[in-house]
């Protein structure tokens, strides 16, 4: 006997709560996946239509997608692996070779991959890598419990100067005029938000 | 004016914020209104709701802001309480701020930032008050005299001992002791 393992593609789901929302969705509409994780779902069997249908109905009203565009399932892949190399990962691997990195996990050439990125996300990949680790500086500042010095130094910034000046191009001010603007303003952002 | 908000450390994304809502809402607290890191509930809350509140976002995965600068500031205060304990730098060559910052590995600045902002008042405030107090005691428990007292506390001289105990009590240590002396003399008289 053949054992089928049905795999689902689910887009925007970037930490363990969008998890417990997923299986959630599986709980509504009856089904026990075998596993679910970022972005990915295993299951016995094939949902029916209308299973998937419900399924499909829940995922959308909690900000989720289901992707089967393969495509579409890689970029996702891609995203899904910065967003957990970048802020689930403690300690954060200073050293990271993100080319080096990413084509290892996810066995396609890296030029393949950042060319697909760009086509489909409207921004270079290594861009988006930015973007998503100054979402995490903004988080660090947030906590307002280390300082731009012990942040740089934990994201892998060779110096402050280094990072605030990542940090005033992307999010248009510095770190420390920033960090004066939290409490006044919704200044964070979701990361499946971050384009 | 009187709502609290609390810092919640892990959250990235709007199913954090849709999962704590329904969490909380079901556990009976009223938010007023929730985004990524923050959460604020239209009343303020008691110390057994928050232990509720801090169950509930440990079982999520996540952790209040605030435990740390907590833990930060109990740990200036215990330091500050041993280093009058101690006399108040009498026996060291380091002051009160080089050896808090030696002690705990941190600046001084960021310390006092962090101490001003929780307590409302500066480090070395703290320390002055909670030093006044131990010579309150002194004067009012014990025979020591004044310039005895003020060498034992770390006082540069008694001088200096009586302007800051005027300033921060708005008494002098004499009419202090002279509450002993009403004392004592009361207890002679039954």
């Amino acid at each position: 006997m053949t054992l089928e393992i049905t795999q689902l593609h689910i887009k925007n789901m970037v930490c363990p709560r969008c998890v417990m929302v997923v299986k959630q969705a599986f709980d509504q509409i009856g089904v026990a996946p075998l596993s679910v994780e970022l972005g990915e779902v295993k299951l016995k069997n094939e949902l029916t239509a209308d299973q998937q249908e419900r399924l499909d109905d829940f995922l959308q009203k909690n900000g989720f997608e289901r992707i089967d565009n393969r495509k579409a399932q890689l970029l996702e892949k891609i995203k899904t692996l910065v967003i957990d190399t970048i802020h689930h990962r403690d300690p954060y691997d200073t050293h990271i070779q993100w080319s080096a990195y990413l084509s290892d996990q996810l066995h396609y050439d890296y030029n393949y991959l950042s060319g697909l990125f760009s086509s489909m996300a409207g921004i270079t990949l290594e861009q988006y890598i930015i973007r998503q680790k100054m979402e995490k500086v903004k988080e660090f500042l947030f906590y307002d419990e280390l300082s731009v010095k012990e942040i740089a130094y934990k994201m892998g910034f060779s110096s402050v100067a280094h990072l605030s000046n990542q940090f005033k191009k992307i999010i248009g001010m510095s770190p420390t005029d920033f960090k004066k603007s939290i409490q006044n303003t919704q200044s964070r952002k979701s990361l499946d938000q971050i384009i | 004016m009187d709502s609290t908000q609390i810092n919640i450390k892990g959250m990235v994304c709007s199913r954090c914020i849709f999962t704590i809502r329904e969490r909380l809402q079901t556990a009976g607290m009223f938010i007023r209104d929730i985004s990524l890191g923050k959460v604020t509930f239209c009343k303020p809350i008691d110390d057994p709701q928050k232990s509720t509140v801090q169950a509930i976002l440990s079982g999520l995965g996540f952790e209040l802001v605030s435990d740390k600068k907590e833990k930060r500031l109990d740990e200036i205060k215990t330091f500050i309480h041993t280093w009058i304990d101690e006399g108040s730098g009498r026996n060291s060559a380091m002051t009160l701020s080089e050896s808090l910052a030696n002690h705990l590995m941190t600046h001084y600045d960021s310390l006092g930032e962090l101490f001003s902002q929780m307590e409302g008042k500066s480090i070395e405030k703290y320390h002055i008050e909670k030093r006044i107090e131990v010579v309150k005691e002194a004067l009012v428990y014990t025979d020591k005299s004044l310039s005895q007292i003020a060498y034992e506390r770390g006082y540069s001289s008694p001088h200096h001992l009586s302007a800051q105990f005027k300033k921060v009590t708005g008494l002098n240590p004499s009419e202090v002791r002279r509450v002993k002396q009403d004392k004592s003399y009361l207890q002679g008289n039954f």
